[in-house]
């Protein structure tokens, strides 16, 4: 072990035993905070999940049903298009 | 901790209330089942197709997936010929038979021989009728 690994493992352990000093004097301050961080994380989660639908207002919403699967709403929105532009 | 809880709760519910919003009336239509159940036919009802910035209207699309089932599909709608596009008003029970407009609903047919495709697209009013003629006329 060199000089630099050492001085890295002995601020790691610093730290960690500094964290399990305050875990033990202050736990439900370690457990609000844990909270906090999982209300976050779902939050943005959820978040993330609906920005889809919010990205694009303008963007008209269709309801397609198909009896096959594979098919893009897309294609069928260009075909009903192009079909009447076609005739 | 309860707060918490409402948090979540609210928020999983303002998300299922955005999604659920989505759920439409396509694949509930009369045309739509009447095909879907038929094989060698690929079938999609879309709703609210947009003609313009306030009229939608209902689309029935029929895909034969051979030359055998577009013969087939073809004859059903007494289709002629073999080239381009053709279409007609076609009674709303029975798009075979050709009508007229009256204000009455009505389906816009409108078959294409290359694309082995019908379309059946739904006018229920005068707004309708009109957007329709109005998006061929603006688009050709």
């Amino acid at each position: 072990m060199d000089e630099k690994r050492f001085e890295e493992l002995w601020e790691r352990a610093e730290a960690e035993s500094y964290a399990t000093k305050l875990s033990k004097e202050y736990p439900a301050w370690r457990t609000r905070r844990q909270r906090t961080m999982a209300t976050a994380a779902i939050v943005l989660v959820m978040a993330g999940a609906a920005l889809p639908m919010l990205s694009n207002p303008t963007q008209p919403t269709y309801d397609i049903a198909c009896n096959r699967s594979g098919f893009a709403d897309q294609y069928w929105v260009d075909v009903a298009d192009q079909l009447l532009k076609e005739v | 901790m309860k707060k918490h809880i409402f948090i979540i709760l609210a928020l999983q519910l303002m998300l299922l209330v955005g999604c659920s919003s989505n759920d439409g009336k396509a694949g509930k239509g009369t045309l739509y089942k009447q095909y879907a159940s038929q094989p060698a036919l690929t079938v999609a009802e879309l709703s609210n197709f947009k003609l313009n910035d306030s009229i939608t209207v209902n689309v029935v699309m029929v895909q034969a997936d051979s030359d055998e089932s577009w013969q087939k599909l073809k004859d059903s709608l007494d289709i002629r010929g073999t080239e381009g596009s053709v279409s007609w008003l076609g009674n709303i029970d029975n798009p075979a038979i050709r009508t007229t407009w009256n204000g009455k609903p009505v389906t816009r047919v409108v078959a294409s021989h290359p694309r082995h495709t019908v379309g059946f697209y739904r006018i229920d009013n005068d707004e309708q009728y009109d957007a329709l003629i109005d998006y061929q006329l603006n688009n050709i």
